[in-house]
């Protein structure tokens, strides 16, 4: 006897027929409920999706390509659900069954219909039933497993795990579906009585069934179909409930992962026009929004991996990534659904009842605390993107003159002296006094233009850090050269604290500037210059090969250019700070480490480094601003720095080179805080 | 309520002055003109009171040429709600401006005067006081608290002296200055500063205020500074006392 089972097996028809149609009303409230939220979604302003499809073939596969791909590794690869332990996991698990699951299923209709057209095509038979019923079996156990490691993470969950009743509703009922599916499958093993492998392979099943060996087969076929009968109404409140729980995410998840912008560190320009046109600048009201944006609300499930790598919300500041996320979403659902409808429809008065964006559903304490680290964004398994809903409404408020207080002091500076420090440009090269740092009029040959940056050319500490590079690049003979006083800010903070005409502005007097010599390659010592010309200045005509000075020293030691006496056993312990722009946004951790294991034979890893390590502090333009001593991100690092053991902390950015300073002097007063170029240049005895 | 604040356009601080060879006065070719900072700090203040206190009548002036209209636009694109630029191309003295200010101030009847404590090119730090002088009201100077008390009728002030902050209380309406403590004013940026362009800005020639602006000082000769000597590092305590009695004799 071929194995194989009877789909709607011991089901009367009248049965079947109900089966159909509560399927249908169960996808009919379905589409109800991803429609009404669909309806918010739509009054942001256009992504134009149609865009996506216009053209070609080929131009039209190769705009989906990105999208598609985060699909495959993001999605069915689950790849940024990892990284939380159990809770990983137990996601992958339940994940991994119930898309088994959902497939069989699917599968179990394909062959339904197939067979309903003519009985040839009848497959679900022999060594594929055989394999069918074996891999859902093994499947539904993973999906348990996960339901269950799940709901015994619920009863001790983290305080960032957003939680409500129909949680409890959803394991509950996945575990409901998951038993009676089992139970189903062993009572018609037991009016069945399949033989051999037929039984066999449906292991769980068989085993369950020797629950019910009492039975006689009549009363195993009508308790097969109650059972069967619980099973399906399961379901069917599952599909219906999706749009209306966190299950929403099934949905929004995938769809999120296929439109956002996936590149960190990047940020969409706007232009003069727009603000003309719009009247507006960056996001005032919640639909200013785009409308993959709004959808990216609805995405968020409150797992709350935003808010435990915030490192404003560690510091005490009024700021979570997931409350900022939540409260946008609770405020397109008030506005949106409700007030903006009734508005446009003419109802008298509906306008007062809508909620203000600013100062009202997100406060300007919360908006300035970001430091623009990205972390939030990096960890969110869906690609929320935060740090942009964040810089939008700073844009706004920057425009519309709600900025005051030091960051509006170093703005304005930055734009009357190209630096945030309002120091006089004529006194930009002064640092290199006495030093062979030729300009690039005294050097038109330069292969490297080595971008001082602000804090390079005018902070006191980080000028040190400047020299050092000088000395190292002359050691090795490289040919380089300076702006001096032709350089201006990159304008990075005044991009990150939402003042984007200001950062236009003096990104294209530095892009003028670097084609009026010819500059190709730049070498800076500093992440947020190195960011701005990676990823900012290209938007705007400026394309550079762009090495930060860790990259350059190591390829510089590699090719034996600096030869660094062999590091003592016994020399100090040195320990590394990643900076974000670094390390998360622009994925260079290696060449700093190559760098410093030159100079000592003791490096100390922190617990968070590398692409996940945690902020400083200074990023986002909050280097401007005034801290409350209690709550300051640099003494959270500096402690963790500390706890290696290690006598000097190494940094390779002159923002983390200013935070980790005043954060280690703050708690101990032997440990040395130096850039991995001061570390080098001392090494090798470069005399000062 | 209805604040007066007079705004006066000067060369940016943070730019290098450089003078005319002839020494006649400052070199203008090139130089950022900006809001004197005391003046936007007195702007701010004022904003911050409306922040507080709800809707203002917050009225921005300044006297000069058609430049100045520059300055307004900020002044008007921090928020406040009307400008008013007095024309004239008169060189003036402080005085003078306290003339003008008194004329404007007749004609707007403000409940008070917040300005700068001083503008930061001639620095003379006389207008606010003379002003308070020629219209026989009170002043607070040197301002870095204020809060308006007793129904609004007072603004109680903290100064800063030499001697250290002095707390008064003054019977509006007043003239106060501000100093650079009382706040850090709100950033502007190039769309704010579009958009207060549909604010009203009224021009109005200094004839038709009925006031003759006549400067009582002349300014002779301008000169920089001379430029600082390079210090010496001594290297013991003995050779710097050493040093001050015998070359330095201030001790």
């Amino acid at each position: 006897m071929i194995p194989t089972r009877e789909t709607f097996g011991n089901i009367p028809p009248a049965s079947i027929l109900l089966f159909y149609l509560l399927t249908i009303i169960s996808l009919a409230i379905f589409a109800h409920g991803v429609w009404r939220r669909f309806k918010l979604w739509r009054q942001g302003v256009s992504i134009d999706v149609e865009h996506l499809f216009r053209g070609g073939f080929k131009q039209v596969c190769a705009r989906l390509k990105p999208g598609l791909l985060r699909l495959w590794t993001d999605a069915l690869g689950q790849q940024r659900v990892r990284g939380r332990g159990l809770a990983s996991l137990a996601h992958i698990w339940l994940f991994a069954g119930f898309m088994m699951l959902f497939l069989g299923t699917t599968m179990l209709e394909v062959d339904n219909i197939a067979s309903w057209i003519s009985k040839s095509l009848h497959f679900h038979q022999g060594t594929y039933y055989v394999i069918y019923e074996f891999t859902l079996d093994a499947f539904g156990l993973l999906f348990l497993a996960g339901c269950v490691m799940f709901v015994w993470r619920r009863t001790r969950r983290p305080p960032s795990l957003g939680h409500n009743a129909a949680d409890w509703y959803v394991l509950i009922s996945f575990l409901a579906i998951g038993i009676t599916g089992y139970l189903v499958e062993a009572l018609r093993i037991v009016w069945q009585q399949p033989e051999g492998i037929g039984a066999k392979c449906s292991f769980v099943g068989l085993w369950m069934a020797h629950w019910f060996s009492g039975l006689t087969e009549a009363g195993a076929r009508s308790t097969h179909l109650v059972v069967w009968w619980v099973h399906s109404l399961l379901v069917f409140l599952f599909i219906a409930t999706i749009p209306y729980t966190r299950l929403m995410h099934i949905i929004l998840g995938p769809l999120n992962l296929f439109f956002a912008p996936a590149v960190l560190g990047r940020m969409k320009p706007i232009t003069m026009e727009e603000v003309e046109q719009t009247e507006r600048i960056g996001v005032a009201a919640i639909e200013h929004y785009d409308q993959q944006q709004l959808l990216s609300l609805d995405a968020c499930m409150e797992c709350g991996r935003c808010e435990e790598a915030c490192p404003a919300f560690a510091s005490g500041k009024p700021l979570s990534p997931k409350r900022v996320v939540q409260d946008l979403k609770g405020l397109m659902t008030a506005n949106l659904s409700l007030v903006a409808p009734a508005a446009a429809a003419g109802a008298p008065g509906a306008k007062s009842f809508l909620r203000a964006l600013h100062d009202e559903t997100i406060l300007a304490e919360t908006l300035w605390a970001c430091t623009a680290c990205s972390a939030c964004v990096q960890v969110c398994p869906v690609r929320i993107d935060q740090l942009t809903l964040i810089t939008d409404l700073r844009r706004n408020r920057v425009g519309e003159g709600a900025l005051s207080g030091t960051a509006a002091t170093a703005l304005r500076r930055m734009q009357a002296s190209g630096n945030p420090w309002g120091l006089p440009p004529t006194e930009r090269g002064n640092w290199a006094e006495g030093l062979r740092a030729p300009t690039v009029r005294e050097n038109p040959n330069f292969e490297w233009l080595y971008w001082i940056g602000c804090a390079g050319a005018y902070d006191r500490r980080a000028q040190r850090v400047a020299r050092a590079m000088v000395k190292l690049l002359n050691h090795a003979q490289v040919n380089f050269a300076i702006l001096g006083r032709e350089e201006k800010c990159t304008g990075d903070s005044a991009r990150r604290l939402g003042e984007e005409f200001l950062f236009q502005e003096l990104a294209q007097a530095n892009i003028a500037t670097l084609t009026k010599y010819k500059v190709r390659k730049i070498l800076t010592h500093c992440p947020h210059g190195l960011n701005a010309f990676l990823k900012d200045y290209p938007q705007f005509g400026g394309h550079y090969e762009v090495v930060h000075h860790s990259q350059l020293l190591e390829q510089l030691i590699a090719a034996g250019r600096l030869k660094v006496p062999a590091a003592a056993s016994g020399a100090d312990a040195i320990t590394y700070h990643d900076p974000c722009y670094l390390a998360r946004v622009n994925r260079i951790h290696d060449a700093p480490r190559s760098v410093l294991s030159a100079s000592t034979k003791d490096l100390r890893e922190m617990g968070r480094r590398r692409e996940k390590t945690f902020c400083c502090g200074a990023g986002g333009g909050r280097i401007w601003m005034e801290e409350d001593p209690k709550q300051r991100v640099s003494t959270l690092r500096a402690r963790e720095a500390l706890g290696t053991g290690a006598k000097t902390v190494a940094v390779s950015c002159p923002f983390c080179l200013t935070m980790m300073t005043d954060g280690i002097a703050a708690q101990s007063s032997t440990t040395r805080v130096l850039d991995i170029a001061e570390i080098l240049a001392d090494k090798l005895s470069l005399p000062d | 309520m209805k604040i007066l604040v007079p705004l006066k356009r000067v060369p940016d601080p943070d730019t290098k002055i450089r003078l005319k060879p002839d020494g006649t006065g400052v070199e203008t070719d090139g130089v950022k003109f900006s809001v004197n900072p005391f003046d936007a700090i007195a702007l701010e203040e004022a904003l911050r009171l409306e922040e507080k206190l709800g809707e203002m009548d917050i009225v921005v002036v300044s006297i000069g040429g058609e430049a100045s209209i520059e300055q307004l636009r900020v002044g008007l694109a921090m928020g406040a709600q009307r400008a008013l630029l007095i024309k004239t191309g008169a060189a003036l003295d402080s005085l003078a401006v306290a003339k003008i200010l008194a004329a404007v101030y007749q004609r707007e009847q403000p409940d008070f005067v917040l300005m700068g404590k001083q503008a930061i090119d001639d620095d003379a730090n006389q207008t606010g006081q003379m002003l308070a002088a020629l219209l026989g009201i009170g002043q607070a100077t040197f301002v870095s608290r204020l809060e308006l008390v007793e129904q609004r009728t007072r603004a109680r002030c903290a100064r800063e002296t030499d001697a250290g902050l002095e707390s008064i209380t003054v019977k509006l309406p007043a003239i106060i200055t501000a100093d650079l403590r009382l706040n850090e004013p709100r950033y502007v940026s190039l769309p704010g500063i579009m958009k207060a362009k549909k604010k009203p800005l009224e021009e109005l020639e200094l004839e038709a205020l009925g006031v003759a602006a006549v400067a009582r000082t002349t300014v002779l000769h301008y000169e920089a500074p001379p430029s600082r000597q390079a210090g010496v590092r001594v290297p013991t305590v003995e050779a710097l006392v050493d040093k001050l009695k015998n070359e330095a004799k201030v001790i």
